[in-house]
């Protein structure tokens, strides 16, 4: 190895290296940047914050007093993916979508079949805060719930690649990207050079094929919305940028207003009908008539004509019952009970503290492990045994027997580096990978996704609003 | 198109406006006082900036010193420069959807350069440097809003807003000069005249049009409906109403095409050259009065309709 690239040395199973030389995949872009000077790669870096920056793409941080807003970091170095593996992930992530469609189906408006044949214990399923009761009876068009998914991927020690998370309410990250692939292009095209990069730039009209799919009653042309709950929103800058992409409005829920069992948005020339709403609001803001009779963000009436299937939600209420990471064990079971196939893409190991015998072996070794709650995202509350204080593993274990339906213990994945561009050189970092699946009559998987690195050197933690940084991803064409 | 969006853009269109507006009588009041003969003169053409601004009461009390600084840095008036741009960006943000990628970039990168800068010692150090950046800045957003905007609803009601509040300002600069120069008693000279034309960027047009001959009349006829003048009081009711006739549909918009065309023409045939300066000034401030009214109208016409409110609380 050589130029920017010499002294660098992979941690865990790294993404670029194998046996010290880059994998086939990887030779071109090691031949490329590495030749570029450090004062190159800095001033590339430089221009990526500047591009970002200057067209706001932030994202917010809450609980953050001062600034609350920060421009996207993003790294210079891609992360490729060939085209063999893509399509590994891509059959995984298309049969995962499908059996999760299935099994949310099931439970609302089939006869919980899954539930009464034992593959889900019942009880799991009624105490989860995702699963919500008014949507029981709710059918949408072609049973998909699931419009659009981010499902989380990591490699582990062994480069395979595992589920880590399901997030099937209200995903966000595809915006990035799209603006990763175009800010990369305007600072560093001569990474592109000879490489064949699929293109991510028809997201929007595969968006809004796909919603308007799902429209009721098979419209033709029907109106497409994108409903935000406005500018404070951390997603907010990928709100707008969807509905821009798409070519439709950009609503909040003062801008719609039910009436006749339909939903309309206020224009400057009056009422206009509105048929397919791409939600970016959580279940418990959408209508306060129903659930949290304090959200501003909501509009009333509007589960009523969902119901009445005047309009179509995407995605769908009630998919959080996924979400919470309670039901993620048994996830590769509902995949073969609905699909008849061994799952594609394996989970991480993962064991419930509800059962006893689990509880004692998970206590009996805490510290090789992870402990995640249920009901969070964003990375908040993990607790990493193997980094925990004597103290906080403690803690976790008083968690765990006080109340074991509220977390989830996982073996520690050492998810995989990847070069990353910090300061003035090349250090490996870990990283994940946050596909976007979308899902109507078919399945269709965005080539490649977010992936997101985390910057603080050894941390496993790569959510943005705990440090993250994100890198451009290159699906390679066969 | 969403009542909130045109709504957004109209305050888009205003801010604009208004920033531009404040950076340019900021700057004619500061040399006006540099030449001024006496501190009373100096005291006057303060307080007719912040009259004319809307901000005399806010501002009563600041030393004339600081009133640079009050209307350019001070965050806590919402009638400053920072204050202004930080609700233009929020607004824009909003219906980024509507805006083109290079506006947006535009409104965004003048909000983070104010963010950044020293205004404070830009006051102290440079005063027209500052406020020469905030007009080039606005005028730069507006360019190329204007080169690149479809001609759709959206540039319409940014072009409304702008046009709508240039309107206000003119109208209120003439009433409020107009008074001025009627407790002076006819004393008036050069320096009122060049700084109420410079104060609407008319002065060099002035010149071509009437050569450098003032004449108190003269000048205002020249501001209030000179049809070429682009800050004309006439010019810019002209252009608000061909936006508001490209908007209005069947009953939206009709009230708000009755109430501009209304207070147009009475710019456009009115006769001030032969009104007391008493009836003048009852006339000017009536006109400034239609003026501000006009925003309640269009409001009302298209982002409040009648039947959303109904509609809003039946689910009920």
């Amino acid at each position: 190895m050589e130029g920017l690239f010499e002294d660098y040395a992979g941690i865990g199973f790294c993404e670029v290296f194998g046996d010290g030389t880059p994998r086939p995949h990887y030779a071109r872009l090691v031949r490329r940047l590495g030749a570029l000077s450090v004062e190159e790669m800095t001033s590339r870096a430089t221009l990526v914050e500047s591009i970002l920056r200057r067209q706001g793409i932030t994202f917010a941080v809450y609980g953050d007093a001062d600034g609350t807003e920060r421009t996207w970091p993003l790294d210079l170095v891609p992360r490729l993916i060939p085209a063999a593996e893509w399509s590994h992930l891509e059959r995984g992530l298309t049969q995962r979508v499908r059996a999760l469609n299935a099994f949310l189906e099931d439970i609302y408006v089939g006869e919980a079949a899954a539930l009464h044949d034992g593959i889900v214990p019942a009880w799991l399923v009624e105490s989860s805060p995702g699963y919500v009761r008014e949507a029981i009876g709710i059918h949408v068009p072609f049973g998909a719930r699931c419009i659009v998914s981010g499902i989380d991927l990591v490699r582990d020690e062994q480069g395979v690649y595992r589920v880590l998370e399901d997030n099937l309410r209200v995903p966000s990250g595809v915006a990035y990207v799209l603006e990763n692939r175009a800010a990369m292009a305007r600072a560093l095209s001569v990474a592109f050079d000879g490489q064949r990069v699929r293109s991510v730039n028809h997201y929007g009209a595969s968006l809004l094929r796909t919603l308007s799919e799902v429209a009721p009653g098979g419209m033709s042309v029907p109106t497409v919305v994108v409903l935000t709950p406005g500018v404070f929103n951390s997603a907010h800058f990928e709100h707008v940028f969807l509905a821009r992409q798409m070519g439709v409005e950009l609503v909040e829920g003062r801008d719609l207003v039910v009436e006749d069992g339909r939903v309309h948005m206020r224009t400057t020339r009056g009422l206009q009908r509105v048929d397919v709403i791409y939600r970016r609001v959580g279940d418990e803001s959408l209508d306060p008539v129903v659930f949290r009779h304090d959200s501003l963000l909501g509009v009333p009436g509007l589960m009523s004509a969902v119901r009445a299937g005047t309009v179509t939600l995407a995605n769908a209420v009630g998919n959080g019952v996924i979400d919470d990471k309670a039901l993620y064990p048994f996830v590769p079971d509902l995949i073969r009970y609905y699909t008849g196939e061994d799952a594609i893409l394996p989970n991480v190991p993962t064991y419930h503290p509800w059962d006893p015998d689990q509880l004692a072996d998970v206590l009996s070794r805490l510290d090789a492990l992870v402990v995640k709650p249920t009901g969070e995202s964003g990375g908040h509350g993990i607790v990493i045994g193997s980094r925990a204080s004597a103290r906080e593993l403690e803690e976790a274990a008083d968690d765990l027997r006080r109340d074991p339906r509220a977390f989830i213990v996982q073996e520690t994945v050492q998810l995989s580096t990847h070069p990353t561009w910090v300061g003035d050189r090349l250090e490996p970092r870990h990283i994940d990978l946050r596909p976007f699946v979308l899902a109507g009559s078919g399945v269709e998987v965005v080539p490649g996704g977010l992936t997101r690195v985390a910057l603080r050197a050894g941390s496993l933690i790569v959510n943005s609003s705990q440090g993250g940084g994100s890198k451009d991803t290159w699906v390679l064409a066969s | 198109m969403l009542a909130r969006h045109a709504e957004d853009l109209l305050w888009v269109g205003r801010y604009l406006e208004r920033a531009e507006d404040t950076a340019r009588l900021l700057d004619v009041t500061y040399h006006t006082t540099l030449e001024a003969g006496d501190d009373t003169v100096a005291a006057d053409a303060w307080s007719d900036l912040l009259a004319v601004l809307y901000l005399d009461e806010e501002g009563a009390d600041i030393d004339p010193r600081q009133i640079g600084r009050f209307l350019v840095a001070d965050r806590a008036n919402p009638g400053s420069i920072v204050a202004i741009v930080a609700r233009l960006r929020e607004n824009a943000r909003g219906v980024r959807e509507w805006l083109t990628l290079e506006l947006w970039e535009e409104i965004n990168a003048f909000h983070l350069e104010l963010s950044a800068m020293d205004l404070d010692r830009a006051l102290q150090m440079r005063p027209y440097a500052l406020c020469d950046l905030v007009r080039r800045r606005c005028e730069t957003i507006i360019g190329v809003a204007t080169a690149a905007m479809p001609r759709t609803e959206g540039y319409q009601f940014l072009t409304l807003g702008q046009l709508l509040e240039r309107a206000g300002i003119t109208a209120r600069l003439l009433a409020i000069w107009q008074a001025r120069l009627a407790g002076m008693g006819g004393s008036a000279g050069f320096l009122e005249w060049s700084k109420v034309l410079r104060s609407a960027s008319a002065y060099e047009a002035y010149l071509r049009e009437h050569q450098a001959t003032f004449d108190g009349l003269r000048v205002l006829q020249f501001l209030l409906a000179s049809r070429e003048l682009p800050r004309s009081v006439l010019y810019c009711l002209e252009v608000a109403e061909r936006q508001l006739v490209s908007l209005a549909s069947g009953p939206y918009g009709r009230a708000s095409l009755r109430a501009i065309g209304r207070v147009r023409s009475t710019v456009e045939f009115g006769e001030p050259t032969t009104l007391t300066p008493e009836q003048l000034g009852d006339f000017l401030a009536d006109i400034e009065g239609r003026i501000q009214g006009l925003g309640r109208i269009i409001e009302d016409d298209f982002f409040r309709h009648a039947d959303f409110g109904l509609y809003a609380y039946e689910t009920f």
